[in-house]
């Protein structure tokens, strides 16, 4: 029954008018342009903390620890008198840091041994496959635990290993990218006319296969926002006086019968900023494959 | 024995309307072999569809009326619907790959049906099953029963399937462009088999194709369609003698034959069919067709029947009606 | 089928093999040992006492080949920060709190998420599924557990009273956490049997099935349900793992002594014994459940066969 004849056929990122196709779809979806508003004013204030928050993250008022909103504090305090809504700010920086810098960094770990296994197949793929395997065994969060535990924490080594551990994704889907694309006719022409395969795999091939991958890079930022907040919170992520969502809730929880605000204020941080990064990315992945979304979430 | 008036089907877009069927009009008599042609988007499917009140969601029947057996088909209940699908209608696929359930063997296919439009036992539907497929041509139709659709060819798929829509003695036979998904050599036979079932059991049935070369051989009279609408029918050998409409002719044009001299290039008709979402006045195929003039653009052609001519060229054989205002004469193209 | 899971099994071990290997190489890279940070430095004597003791003045391929060797007899060792244990009586002892929340979680989401996702995918384009995928399915995947965690202490916990805020021992210590944590596999489920259970039901056969006269309810059950379920074992199986070794964030939120808060001990102060079992288990647990699932798959759906699966 092909009766109806609507706008979803899926485009690659080398068709013509592809992002401009993607926006356009992507600005109908209510719900994925409010989110990435959101996104917008989170990544603005990170950038912007100095400016925009009053006070300094590390400004203590020993006097008014732990005090609700005031006028002088809108958020309140923590329990070193240091106002909640710099550190929320503040916060922001060291998160957004932290949640797209360990996705990009696992996605440069990822993608070129994805694309090795996909292109060269046979052993390569046979070795990147069981090494897929043993990853796949112990949970990616495990992984990341594991590794800041043994060699210490900063933001840095957060994201080198919450990077480390999320390469994983990348390289699964680089690698079926490049599998599904190797026997274009477009890879046999440019094989045929001597191009180089370096040249092939990133000039050729790449621009078909990023725009998936930029759609997983989003996606993972939630989740890399949950881990790094989550290790924080177990005191095994940033240290004070630095300012980080997960490590307010952490401080926060000891307090939960005195001052409520010290937990939800990180709450609400860390919940607004995975959920508009999750429907961002959805939002993005429909606009790109508008049939995935017939399935997903139709 | 089926009769259809003015019947309109509409989808709702996510803004304004998609009109599918626009006033159909069309009758099947008992043991006749209608064809209904047209290109992809025509209306034809959703039409054959809207028989049994199929139409998928969000389409909807708008007006018209359906009668099977006298019977109002679009107030039936929907119990008694559905003894009328499978039961009095019986419907082959488009695409035989994704007809049938993949996890419920073929058998279990066959049995349910049996029980639930002729109450046969699991045993009357177990050899009732394997003397279906027999008659289709189905080898070794007692192990293959026991099996799942992904075990058969395409062919094979089809032909259970086509044993599955006879298998509770309908009266009608709906089958929606039942070749296209096939092999060449395997569509002939396919067809062949039709023809034969429809024969033996003195079957009513609607065959939907966009070929025209195929009805031809295997239907008595043919609907053209175009955006929603019957531009002429006829008998097939009137169809074929003296095409009235612009739009037939050039589908006629598009069927190649081996007697046409070599030199002629393939004919195409420019264009493509238009999605119609306003039920503008005015003939549809008017922005393709040679022959248009003002009128065509602003007064919508009635299909009327083509009688003897009064100065006594043509003839009128059966009933022959067309919608245009400038109908092809008969002997102004050879 | 016995040759292929001989097979499968067989590869699960050699993985499993590299992986103890991998983690094993990894610890002992680490600059410093599990017996540098006691507060007092110990005196040297009694330090090498210590390092003979636990085996660790050996040149690490002994060491390795020695724990292997004990692993196989069914002996993991002793953990270094409670030596008056074994690992074995520790993990039994932790386990089973990690289990408990893992069982209920499990029973919950899978049942309720494919519930839900079913009355979504019926009730498709409606209100009911209007709201059941946008707020319940995609909150439960994009918050963080141990948000909606606290979130939950805060409320039943803090402020209604109801429940405890964290603890384990009484009956009601499971409920918050067992609730925190089914959440996302709730929604993952829900979400999966929506789009499985949609993309089927406007499946061919189902219209030929219509066609032919079947009636809805059994159009949904067997046609619909049956097929579009099938797909979720692939999903549910290789998330039991995840759920019977209990989650670090959900455990230190409730303060629950299980599996997961015996990780974030144990890789602090650097337990080797500790950290090469659990990972032993979580690897094992995760590589029996895929190798189950796929099976399972092979049985429940006819289209699929198991030389199709081996990967």
């Amino acid at each position: 029954m092909t009766a109806i004849t609507v706008d979803t056929k899926p485009i690659t990122a080398a068709t013509p008018g592809f992002w401009r196709t993607a926006w356009r779809r992507f600005r109908r979806n209510k719900l994925a342009l409010v989110s990435g508003i959101v996104v917008v004013l989170i990544l603005l204030t990170a950038i912007l903390a100095p400016l925009i928050a009053p006070q300094g993250y590390q400004v203590q008022d020993l006097a008014n620890s732990l005090a609700g909103p005031s006028r002088g504090h809108l958020l309140g305090t923590d329990r070193l008198g240091r106002d909640l809504l710099s550190r929320a700010i503040y916060g922001a920086r060291t998160s957004m840091l932290v949640a797209i810098g360990a996705p990009l960094l696992g996605a440069v770990i990822g993608i070129p041994i994805g694309i090795l296994a996909g292109w060269y197949g046979r052993a390569v793929d046979f070795v990147a496959l069981r090494l897929f395997e043993i990853f796949t065994m112990v949970p990616q969060i495990l992984v990341a635990l594991l590794l800041i535990a043994l060699f210490g924490n900063s933001v840095g080594k957060l994201i080198l290993f919450l990077g480390i551990s999320s390469w994983l994704g990348f390289a699964r889907l680089a690698r079926a990218q490049y599998i599904s694309l190797r026997n274009r006719d477009f890879v046999l022409a440019a094989q045929a006319v001597g191009v180089p395969t370096w040249r092939i795999l990133i000039i050729h091939l790449l621009p078909s296969a990023v725009g998936p991958l930029i759609i997983f890079l989003v996606q993972e930022i939630p989740a890399t926002i949950f881990a790094s907040a989550g290790f924080s919170f177990l005191g095994l992520g940033v240290q004070d006086p630095l300012a980080d969502w997960g490590k307010m809730l952490n401080d926060g929880t000891q307090y939960l019968s005195i001052d409520l605000w010290t937990v939800m204020v990180p709450t609400v941080c860390i919940a607004l900023a995975t959920l508009a990064f999750s429907f961002c990315g959805d939002g993005m992945r429909d606009a790109i494959d508008p049939s995935s979304r017939q399935s997903a979430s139709r | 024995m089926l009769e259809i008036d003015d019947l309109r089907v509409s989808f709702p877009l996510e803004r304004g309307m998609l009109y599918a069927v626009r006033g159909l009009d069309l009758t099947v008599r008992a043991g006749e072999r209608l064809g209904v042609v047209g290109e992809s988007g025509s209306g034809k499917s959703v039409s054959a569809a809207a028989i049994a009140r199929m139409v998928p969601a969000p389409g909807r029947i708008s007006s018209g009326h359906i009668r099977f057996d006298g019977s109002d088909v679009i107030g039936l209940p929907e119990r008694d619907l559905r003894r009328l699908r499978g039961g009095q209608i019986g419907m082959i696929p488009q695409s035989p790959q994704t007809s049938m359930n993949p996890v419920i063997t073929i058998e279990a296919h066959f049995q349910e049906a049996l029980a639930l439009h002729l109450g046969l036992s699991k045993a009357q539907s177990s050899d009732r099953t394997i003397e279906l497929l027999r008659s289709v041509g189905i080898p070794d139709p007692g192990s293959r029963m026991r099996g799942y659709q992904h075990q058969l060819s395409g062919g094979m798929r089809q032909r259970v399937m086509i044993a599955l829509a006879i298998a509770c003695e309908p009266r009608l036979l709906i089958a929606d462009e039942p070749t296209t998904a096939l092999d060449v050599t395997i569509q002939a036979q396919i067809l062949e088999l039709f023809d034969r079932l429809v024969a033996e059991s003195d079957l009513a049935s609607i065959l939907i194709t966009h070929n025209l070369g195929i009805v031809a051989g295997h239907c008595d009279r043919v609907v053209v369609m175009y955006a929603g609408k019957v531009m002429e029918t006829a008998t097939v050998a009137e169809l074929f003698a003296r095409p009235s409409h612009p739009y037939t002719l050039g589908l006629l044009r598009c069927v190649p034959r081996l007697t046409a001299a070599r030199t002629r290039t393939f004919a195409t008709i420019p264009g493509s069919p238009p999605r119609v979402t306003e039920d503008a006045p005015g003939c549809p195929f008017a922005p393709r067709c040679d022959r248009v003039t003002a009128q065509c653009r602003t007064e919508t052609p009635e299909l009327l029947r083509i009688g003897a001519r009064a100065d006594g060229s043509g003839f009128a054989s059966g009933e022959h009606s067309v919608a245009c205002w400038h109908p092809v004469e008969f002997g102004e193209v050879a | 089928m016995v040759a292929y899971l001989a097979k499968r099994f067989l590869t699960l071990i050699c993985v499993m093999l590299v992986m103890t290997m991998v983690v094993f190489a990894l610890m002992h890279a680490v600059p410093g040992g599990p017996f540098d940070q006691t507060q007092q430095p110990l005196p040297k004597p009694a330090m090498e006492n210590i390092m003979r003791k636990y085996g660790l003045d050996q040149p690490i391929w002994r060491q390795y080949l020695n724990w292997l060797w004990a692993v196989l007899h069914g002996d993991f060792g002793t953990p270094f920060s409670q030596p008056t244990m074994t690992v074995t009586g520790l993990i039994a002892q932790a386990w089973p709190a990690t289990l408990i929340i893992g069982a209920w979680t499990i029973g919950i989401s899978y049942i309720g998420g494919v519930v839900l996702g079913c009355i979504a995918a019926l009730k498709h384009n409606t209100w009911v599924d209007r709201i059941l995928t946008s707020t319940v399915s995609t909150a439960g995947i994009a918050l963080p557990n141990y948000v909606v965690g606290f979130v939950l202490i805060t409320v039943f916990g803090v402020r209604l009273g109801w429940l405890p805020v964290g603890g384990w021992g009484q009956p009601q210590d499971v409920i918050l956490p067992v609730v925190a944590f089914s959440l996302y596999p709730l929604a993952l489920m829900a979400r999966y049997t929506r789009a499985t259970t949609l993309e089927v039901t406007y499946a061919d056969y189902v219209r030929m099935g219509r066609a032919r006269g079947l009636s809805e309810r059994r159009l949904t059950f067997r046609y619909v349900l049956r097929t579009a379920l099938i797909p979720l074992i692939t999903i549910m199986g290789p998330n039991i793992p995840n759920i019977l070794t209990g989650s670090i964030f959900i455990e230190a939120t409730f303060a629950v002594p299980g599996l997961g808060s015996y990780f974030t001990t144990a890789s602090l102060h650097r337990d080797y014994p500790l950290i090469l079992a659990l990972v032993l288990i979580v690897a094992a647990l995760w590589g029996t459940c895929y190798i189950l699932s796929d099976v399972a798959y092979t049985v429940l759906d006819p289209r699929v066969r198991l030389e199709g699966l081996s990967r």
